[in-house]
């Protein structure tokens, strides 16, 4: 039973303060939808959790089951199993998809990081490339090289996939994608939830949680939560609109 | 064949005169080659005694400047193609020879034709292999040419002539340990097409350069290079596109990795002569620098005598991973060792993958010894 | 207004500007020193310019290194065979007072100026002028905002006399005269401009330059340094014209700049010689922590130049622009641009744009360096070449070099040459426009990069000179 815990956290970007006290846990199985207008601050809790030496902590922790990782490095946090997927991904052309993916699990399991990849894992890669939507070409390619904006969410999410992080950290997983692409992706997540990964997720167009849905829902505004509770709230935004939402509240 | 006299002289003459490069850029711009290095090699006429290669693999091999293997495939006398006037380097390279080997290679053949140059000797004894090959008209040939240096200096010249309408698949590989200098010059005649890989490893001072003459209408090369260098290497790679007919195509991809303390050059020269009407050319390199003693430079250079031309256009890249990259990886639990590492690996594996299936056989042989060199780190 | 009308109206029908100008009457000049460059010549123009030891000592150490120095062998041979520094005359100074007031300047003088257009642009763009005719300077207006504000305008010569110890701390310090040219330079040089803007200074408004040379057998060595002290901003632009020679004229210019710490440069040149001339100009800046500089240069007349903008980015964060369009239009015209970056410091960017467009068998040569010292972490570069050929004659050359000795930097570098693309022509004319007038509008827009950061007559006069070197390709409304 794995668990993220965040408590009280208050983050500054550039001297700004962007996050001011945000608090909340997901457990194994558990998936939460963040949701929020643009600028709310949802990328910078998941940059800032995921270590991004650009976002400065200035109050509070990130408890990752019962251990404090603020002060580890990316690295790290990525080997006590928190895996974020990115909403721009950066392109990497010199290394293909495979290699890396074939890295990460060979560093996992205490194996050289060029070791072939065991059998069991290129059965899951062909498995995992069909539930999202790629094709093999893609793993020859370049992380994210020539990919469109919805190919570069499909390749985060195999990663996640292949992985199978404790806590998986997912920034709008569906932007890019078309009415296929969201339901294969909800599928996809659905199905890690399932094998026992506590989930974050936030998204653009609430549309993935139809497919996925949230165990919880939290609304951020302005560097804080405004609202807490289940699917009523996004079916309430998706009627009303965020403005509205919020000034109700 | 024996070199003529007259040339011999010629050579012998000039080896001590002209300048090993002639600088014309700019006041700032040094050499990039150091030729002072080629200064302490002494020629040795192909008399040394060295431990001889092993020749299984190979159809021909030439070694200190004699044929060990291939007699069935040597040609009648041809001309050379190289003059002494050219430079230092090329009058003393045909002043320490004693023959040029020309080879033929016919009809189509279908498995790789193997050539293997090596040289081998005290630290500072030079030796010098020259072959010329003729690929006749409209023959498909599969031509896999390694270039071994064992200890000491080397020049080793290679001139190519590809006929009409003829396609050749080359294969390069060199690797070296001393001072070595290496010309590939391919001549192309009219609707003559060349596919090249070229694979350079380390060396003290690497001086590797080939030259692509795209002389009859419609001749195109297609080349992909890859330089390694590591430790203290200093690897300079030059690739010359001349396009003399019209309607020739160029496309030129050079990815080269500097690692430890090496220092990497990739020089790209295209050029569209006047005669060069409606042609076009490519040329695109990327320098890796893997580390933070490791040198990487850029020349990419276009010459376009005439504004009838299809397009001449080139990019050059000198760059280690960026810090947006190096982040993203270490989110994926690599640190910044590991993850130079691993595109150090995937920058070779995806070459030696995108190397035609025609030279499977070598291409193994290569990756046994690449893999074994990066391993080794 | 009469004399202008009539240009206008020759310059319609298709003649070049200098073939106008070469019918107007020769200036005439009091003092002239012929012959060769001896120590004596030297010491008798710092003399003449009353200059203090210490300028006069750097010219002669100049000239000694200017005879010690090889000739450099990257010109074209052409080239150095027509240059014979013996035959030029060195220093001349015109029978013409000091004014700061246009009308009272002798009318055969002012004429070269009304062609040019100089009043209305002086009126509405500028706030100082210095205007450069045979090596002195002539017409000097320096706003009386400039002067409150402690900004100095003057001509070089005046600047030494009045603040040596701020001249002498820079003066060929940025550009040692390290090749013979340089040196050539160091020991004859005469006119241009000193602009010193003080801390926190901001000039929002272009200083503007003028020279010219108006006899064959005229050398031109003018130095122009500006110096902008901590947090200041200036945008210089030097702008020049000659009438059609019967003999090479030779230029051997030198621009040095220094931006101190957060300062802003900003250097135009739109360079227009008469096709007589050989261009060399020697420029270079020094950027200190946090400075930006950039140089914009436009070379479109003279029939060989030789200009390589450079930049030492010598403290951290600071960062560099170098734009330059060039244009070798006629046979044998060879025009060099380019384009040097010294990363010297970490946190520093570079940016090099260069355009060129060869025709009737011009030869157009972009030659660049770009530098990364080790230690000089977290350095960007890209320099990106553009070439246009418009016809089978001509030419265009692209020499980068790139040289990086860190593993944290990213140095790109991207070239294109070729024609104008037959799908942009066809594109435009689906969209109203014939061939010709399609092909000017893809050259006006293949140098907009240039012609957007100047201000509008510069705009309006470049885009019509351009227009006018191409005129056999129509005109656009």
């Amino acid at each position: 039973m794995a668990e993220l815990r965040i408590e009280d956290l208050a983050i500054s970007v550039d001297g700004k303060l962007i996050i001011n006290g945000v608090s909340f846990g997901v457990r194994s199985g558990e998936v939460l939808a963040l949701m929020g207008p643009n600028g709310s601050g949802k990328t910078t809790l998941f940059m800032t959790i995921a270590g991004h030496p650009r976002y400065n902590v200035v109050r509070g922790k990130v408890m990752l089951d019962g251990e404090d990782i603020i002060k580890l490095p990316p690295e790290e946090r990525f080997l006590r199993g928190l895996m974020v997927a990115f909403q721009t991904p950066t392109v990497v052309p010199e290394v293909r998809l495979s290699t890396l993916i074939t890295a990460m699990i060979n560093k996992i399991n205490g194996r050289k990081l060029t070791d072939p990849a065991p059998p069991s894992l290129v059965n899951s890669l062909m498995k995992g490339i069909q539930e999202v939507g790629l094709t093999p070409a893609h793993l020859s390619r370049g992380v994210n090289h020539g990919f469109s904006g919805g190919e570069m969410k499909r390749s985060e999410i195999l990663q996640l996939l292949m992985v199978k992080p404790k806590v998986a950290l997912i920034d709008e997983p569906d932007s890019g994608l078309d009415v296929d692409g969201v339901f294969a992706v909800g599928k996809a997540l659905l199905s890690l939830a399932n094998s026992g990964t506590a989930i974050v997720l936030t998204t653009h167009s609430a549309k993935i949680l139809h497919v996925v849905k949230p165990t919880r829902v939290l609304v951020l505004n302005r560097g804080r939560i405004a609202a807490e509770g289940g699917m009523e709230l996004v079916e309430e935004i998706e009627k009303v609109g965020y403005e509205n939402f919020l000034k109700a509240r | 064949m024996l070199i003529p006299s007259e040339l011999r002289i010629k050579a012998r003459e000039l080896a001590n005169k002209i300048p090993y490069q002639l600088i014309k850029d700019s006041p700032t711009v040094k050499y990039y080659t150091q030729w002072n290095l080629f200064d302490r090699c002494i020629e040795t006429g192909g008399n040394t005694l060295s431990k001889l290669p092993q020749s299984n693999d190979y159809d021909v091999v030439i070694h200190n400047g004699e044929l060990i293997k291939g007699v069935e495939l040597l040609g009648d006398q041809v001309n050379i193609g190289i003059d002494p006037s050219e430079s230092r380097i090329i009058a003393r390279h045909l002043a320490n020879l004693r023959e040029v080997y020309p080879i033929v290679i016919k009809g189509d053949v279908e498995d790789e034709v193997k050539v293997l140059l090596s040289y081998g000797g005290e630290q500072n004894e030079l030796n010098s292999n020259h072959v010329i090959i003729n690929v006749s008209d409209y023959a498909v040939v599969n031509l896999a040419l390694s270039i071994v240096g064992n200890g000491g200096c080397g020049t080793n010249v290679v001139e190519v002539n590809v006929g009409d309408g003829a396609t050749l698949n080359l294969l390069t590989y060199s690797t070296n340990i001393n001072p070595s200098f290496s010309l590939i010059r391919v001549t192309e005649g009219s609707g003559a097409s060349v596919n090249a890989y070229t694979i350079v490893v380390n060396g003290e001072m690497t001086h590797h350069r080939e030259d692509y003459i795209l002389q009859g209408q419609g001749a195109s090369i297609n080349s992909n290079s890859l330089e390694f260098g590591s430790g203290n290497s200093r690897v300079d790679y030059m690739i010359n596109i001349m396009h003399v007919g019209e309607h020739t195509m160029s496309n030129s991809t050079t990815r080269a990795i500097a690692l430890d303390s090496a220092t990497v050059v990739h020089r790209g020269f295209g050029r569209i002569t006047d005669r060069g009407r409606w042609s076009s050319t490519s040329i695109e390199g990327k320098v890796f620098i893997g580390s933070s003693n490791a040198v990487g430079m850029s020349v990419p250079i276009i010459i376009v005598d005439t504004g009838d031309v299809n397009g001449a256009r080139h990019s050059a890249t000198d760059a280690s991973i960026d810090e947006d990259q190096e982040l993203y990886l270490r989110m994926r639990g690599l640190s910044r060792e590991e993850a130079i590492g691993l595109v150090v690996y995937d920058m070779v594996t995806g070459f030696l993958d995108s190397i035609s299936a025609s030279f499977k056989g070598s291409v193994s042989q290569i990756r046994e010894s690449l893999m074994s060199l990066i391993r080794g780190r | 207004m009469g004399m202008r009308q009539d240009l206008y109206n020759l310059i319609e029908d298709g003649i070049t500007p200098e073939e106008v100008l070469s019918k107007n009457t020769p200036v005439r000049r009091s003092v002239e020193i012929k012959g060769e460059v001896t120590k004596d010549v030297v010491e008798e123009l710092s003399k003449i310019k009353r200059e203090p030891d210490w300028m006069m000592r750097l010219r002669l150490r100049s000239l000694e290194l200017f005879n010690k120095l090889p000739t450099p062998n990257w010109l074209p041979n052409w080239v150095l065979d027509n240059i014979n520094l013996e035959d030029y005359i060195s220093y001349a100074r015109p029978d013409v007072n000091r004014s700061s007031n246009w009308d009272e300047i002798p009318p055969e003088v002012r004429q070269y100026y009304e062609a040019l257009n100089i009043p209305e642009i002086e009126a509405r763009a500028l706030m100082g002028l210095g205007a450069q005719l045979d090596s002195e300077i002539i017409y000097i207006n320096i706003r009386k905002q400039l002067a409150e504000k402690g900004v100095v305008v003057l001509p070089m010569e005046e600047a030494v006399q009045k603040y040596p110890d701020l001249v002498k701390q820079y003066f060929m310090r940025v550009f040692p005269p390290e090749h013979k040219f340089a040196a050539l330079h160091g020991a004859l040089w005469s006119g241009g401009v000193f602009v010193y803007v003080p801390p926190g200074v901001r000039i929002e408004a272009p200083i503007e330059g003028f020279f010219l040379i108006s006899n064959a057998g005229e050398g031109q060595f003018e130095h122009t340094l500006v110096v902008a002290d901590k947090g200041s901003y200036i945008h210089y632009i030097e702008g020049c014209s000659a009438p059609r020679l019967s003999k090479y004229s030779f230029h051997d210019g030198m621009v040095e700049i220094y931006a101190h710490e957060g300062a802003k440069v900003k250097f135009t040149t739109v360079q227009n010689w008469s096709r007589n001339v050989i261009n060399f100009n020697n420029k270079r800046a020094i950027a200190e922590r946090n400075a930006e500089v950039e140089w914009v240069e436009a070379s479109i007349g003279s029939v060989a130049s030789f200009v390589y903008p450079s930049t030492i980015l010598k403290g951290e964060g600071a960062k560099t622009e170098i734009t330059g369009i060039t244009i070798a239009n006629g046979k044998g015209h060879v025009k060099e641009n380019g384009a040097k970056v010294i990363h010297d410091a970490p946190n520093t960017s570079s940016k090099v744009v260069n355009k060129s467009i060869s025709a009737n068998g011009g030869t157009a040569v972009y030659k660049g360096v770009v530098y990364v010292r080790r230690g000089a972490r977290f350095v960007r570069s890209h320099v990106a070449c553009d070439s246009l050929v418009l016809d089978g004659d001509s030419k265009a050359y692209t020499i980068p070099h790139d040289q990086v000795f860190d593993d944290t930097a990213v140095v790109t570098h991207e070239a294109y040459t070729g024609r104008i693309s037959e799908d942009k022509i066809n594109y435009l004319r689906t969209r109203g426009l014939t061939e010709e007038e399609a092909k000017s509008l893809i050259v006006l827009g293949f140098i907009s990069d240039v012609t957007e950061g100047l201000p509008f007559e510069y705009a309006m006069v470049l885009n019509r000179v351009i227009m006018l070197e191409f005129s056999k390709y129509g005109k656009v409304a």
